[in-house]
C-alpha cells in the first residue's frame, strides 16, 4: 500500500481512481477522497497528490496550485477561544 | 538532570526530564506510536515537529496530544488511542487486507441507504475509526488570551527568521518573533552539520547560538504556532494562550517541510523525515537507529550524512542523484518497497533493470519543500518550482508577497540568511527607518529565478 495521506489513510490507488472517475482538480479530489483533511491539514500530502494529478492528467505541475489553506493550520484547543479576555 | 517517571499503558517508564514525551518513549523502546485512522497500520516517530498525526496519544485524559511537542512531566499518564487490545498488537489491523473494498470515502458513498439505518452505520463505523475519545471530565487547563500590537511580526525562527530578527533588533524593540517549537534555529538548532556562510564553513548549531545571543530587546514567543492570518490580524496559539497579533509589517520565514516518498509500505515505523531524526538526536540526545539509509536529491545530503556519522550512526547508503566520495551512493535508483513487521528491516531499491535489497533500521528522507499555507492565507500566490520540487511564492523586488507582508526563505542556507536580512531591512524602511538595502538587494534578487519575481504584488480575495 502506498500511503499518500498518512492522517486519513488515503492511498495512491484512491487518488488515481478518483482522478479516473473525473475528479480532475485538487479541490474536488480533496472533497471526494478526504486527503488533507486530517490533523495535519495537508502538510505532507498536497504536493504528492498534485504530482499524481499532473502525471495522470498529463498537465504541467506549474498549472496546478494547492488547495485553499484554511485556518486553523494546526490543532488548536477550543478552550482558548472562550476565556474571559485579559488586556 | 532530574529523572521523571511516567505511566505508559500501566507500565512505569523512567527518563530524564528534559526530553519530549515521544523521545522518552522512543528511548524506552516504544516504536509503534499510534495506529492509522482507517487501516490500523502501525505508525512510528515520523516528523518530530508536530506536523503529522503519527505520534498522537492520550495524555492525562486529553486526546490527540502531539507527544513530540510536549515535555515529560512526573506522573503523566499516557495511553495510545484507537487500537484494540493495544497498539502493539491491534486486531483491527486485519482491515489492511480489505484495501480494495475500503476505498477513500467508502463510508459516506456506500453506507447511506436506507436512510433510517444511516445513523446506526455511522456509529458502528466510527467505533472502528477515528482518533481519540473525548475526555469524560474537565481536564482543568487554564486558558488565556492576549492582544499584541507591534510594528514587525516575524513568523518562524529558523535561519531566515533569526537573521531578520537580528536586523530588526538593531533599529527597534517593538517587534515580536514567534516560533512554534521550544528551540530557536529550526533544523539547525544544536546541529553539527557544516554549512558555508560568509565564505567559511562552520557548524550550523554554533552559528544559530551566535545570532540568538545577539538578538536583544525583541519579544520572543516560543512554543507558539501561528495558525491563521486574517485580513487585519494574525492568530497564534501557544502555552494555552491565544495571541491576537496586530502588526504593521509581517515577515513570513516559515521554512520547509520534509517530503514523504511514495513506495510500498512507506509508512512503516523507522521511516522518518530528517526533521524527526533532528529532533531525536539534537534536541533530545536519543539515537533513532544504528543502520541508516538516506534518501535525498538535495544539495546538503552528504553534509547531513557526515553530521549523522559524527553522532554515531552508520550510513548504509545514500540514494541520491550524484556520486559521493566517502559513501555508498545509489545513483538512478528509486525505492520500491519497505519490508518489516513492526519496524523497518530492509528496503528494496531498483534502477529499472537491477534490484537491490539493503538492510537498515531507519530510512531518512531529506528532501524539502517550502511551506505555503500562510502565504496563501495572506492573499499571496505560490507557484510550483520544478528544479527544487517545491512551491515558491511570487514576490516583488523587495520580497513582498502582498503589500506589507514579506516572505524570506531560500533553498540554500546562505540565501535564507540574506533574504531574512533583506526583507527586514525593507520592512524597516517602509516604516520610516533610515536603512539602506540596495546593495544587499542585488545579491538577493540575483539568486531568485526570474519567474518568481513580479513587478507588482496585490492581495487576492480570500475564500475562507
Amino acid at each position: 500500500m502506498k500511503i499518500v495521506c498518512r492522517c486519513e489513510d488515503i492511498t495512491e490507488n484512491d487518488i488515481v481512481k478518483a482522478i479516473r472517475e473525473g475528479y480532475r482538480d485538487i479541490e474536488s479530489l480533496k472533497r471526494i477522497t478526504g486527503f488533507g483533511t486530517g490533523p495535519c491539514q495537508g502538510k505532507g500530502c498536497t504536493l504528492a497528490v498534485m504530482k499524481i494529478l499532473a502525471r495522470e492528467t498529463g498537465r504541467d505541475p506549474k498549472e496546478l496550485r494547492p488547495f485553499t489553506a484554511r485556518t486553523p493550520l494546526d490543532p488548536v484547543y477550543m478552550g482558548v477561544f472562550v476565556v474571559d479576555r485579559k488586556h | 538532570m532530574a529523572k521523571v517517571k511516567i505511566n505508559f499503558e500501566g507500565k512505569e517508564i523512567e527518563c530524564d526530564d528534559n526530553l519530549t514525551l515521544a523521545a522518552c518513549l522512543y528511548k524506552n523502546g516504544v516504536r509503534i506510536f499510534s495506529r492509522s485512522l482507517k487501516f490500523h497500520r502501525p505508525r512510528g516517530y515520523y516528523c518530530g515537529t508536530g506536523k503529522c498525526s503519527s505520534c498522537m496519544m492520550e495524555v492525562d485524559g486529553i486526546p490527540n496530544v502531539r507527544t513530540c511537542q510536549v515535555k515529560v512531566k512526573d506522573g503523566m499518564v499516557v495511553r495510545r488511542q484507537h487500537a484494540w487490545p493495544n497498539a502493539d498488537k491491534d486486531i483491527l489491523s486485519i482491515l489492511n487486507k480489505f484495501e480494495k473494498s475500503l476505498g477513500a470515502g467508502f463510508y459516506y458513498h456506500r453506507f447511506i441507504r436506507p436512510t433510517f439505518l444511516r445513523n446506526f452505520y455511522m456509529r458502528r463505523i466510527a467505533s472502528f475509526a477515528g482518533l481519540g475519545e473525548l475526555p469524560r471530565k474537565d481536564p482543568g487547563i487554564e486558558f488565556s488570551q492576549e492582544t499584541i500590537n507591534t510594528d514587525i511580526l516575524i513568523v518562524g525562527a529558523g535561519l531566515a527568521g533569526l537573521s531578520a530578527a537580528l536586523e530588526v533588533s538593531k533599529y527597534t524593540n517593538n517587534a515580536v518573533l514567534v516560533e512554534e517549537h521550544e528551540n530557536l534555529g529550526g533544523e539547525l538548532y544544536n546541529n553539527n552539520i557544516m554549512i558555508d556562510l560568509d565564505n567559511e564553513k562552520m557548524q550550523g548549531g554554533e552559528y544559530i547560538d551566535k545570532i540568538v545571543k545577539e538578538i536583544k530587546n525583541i519579544r520572543i514567543l516560543k512554543n507558539t504556532e501561528v495558525f491563521g492570518i486574517y485580513p487585519d490580524r494574525v492568530a497564534a496559539q501557544g502555552n494555552n494562550t491565544l495571541y491576537e497579533i496586530y502588526a504593521k509589517r509581517i515577515i513570513l520565514s516559515t521554512g520547509s517541510y520534509y517530503k514523504n516518498l511514495l513506495f510500498d509500505n512507506n509508512d512503516l515505523p523507522g521511516i522518518m523525515l530528517y526533521s524527526g531524526v533532528h529532533s531525536l538526536i539534537y534536541e533530545n540526545n536519543v539515537l533513532p537507529g544504528k543502520n541508516a539509509l538516506i534518501y535525498g536529491k538535495n544539495r546538503y545530503v552528504f553534509d547531513i550524512a557526515d553530521s549523522l556519522i559524527k553522532k554515531g550512526m552508520e550510513i548504509k547508503g545514500i540514494i541520491t542523484n550524484r556520486k559521493g566520495e566517502n559513501f555508498e551512493t545509489y545513483v538512478g535508483y528509486e525505492i520500491l518497497k519497505a519490508y518489516g513487521k513492526k519496524n523497518l528491516e530492509s528496503i528494496e531499491i531498483s534502477n529499472g533493470s537491477e534490484r537491490k535489497t539493503i538492510d537498515c533500521d531507519i530510512l531518512i528522507m531529506t528532501d524539502r519543500m517550502k511551506t505555503y499555507e500562510l502565504i496563501l492565507q495572506s492573499g499571496g500566490e505560490v507557484k510550483y518550482y520544478g528544479d527544487e520540487d517545491s512551491y515558491y511564492p511570487l514576490r516583488n523586488s523587495s520580497l513582498e508577497i502582498v503589500p506589507g507582508i514579506y516572505y524570506a526563505g531560500g533553498f540554500t542556507y546562505k540565501q535564507s540568511l540574506i533574504e531574512g536580512r533583506y526583507s527586514s531591512l525593507n520592512a524597516l524602511k517602509s516604516l520610516g527607518f533610515n536603512v539602506k538595502s540596495e546593495d544587499l538587494g542585488k545579491i538577493v534578487l540575483s539568486s531568485i529565478p526570474k519567474e518568481f519575481i513580479v513587478e507588482k504584488v496585490e492581495k487576492r480575495e480570500l475564500i475562507m
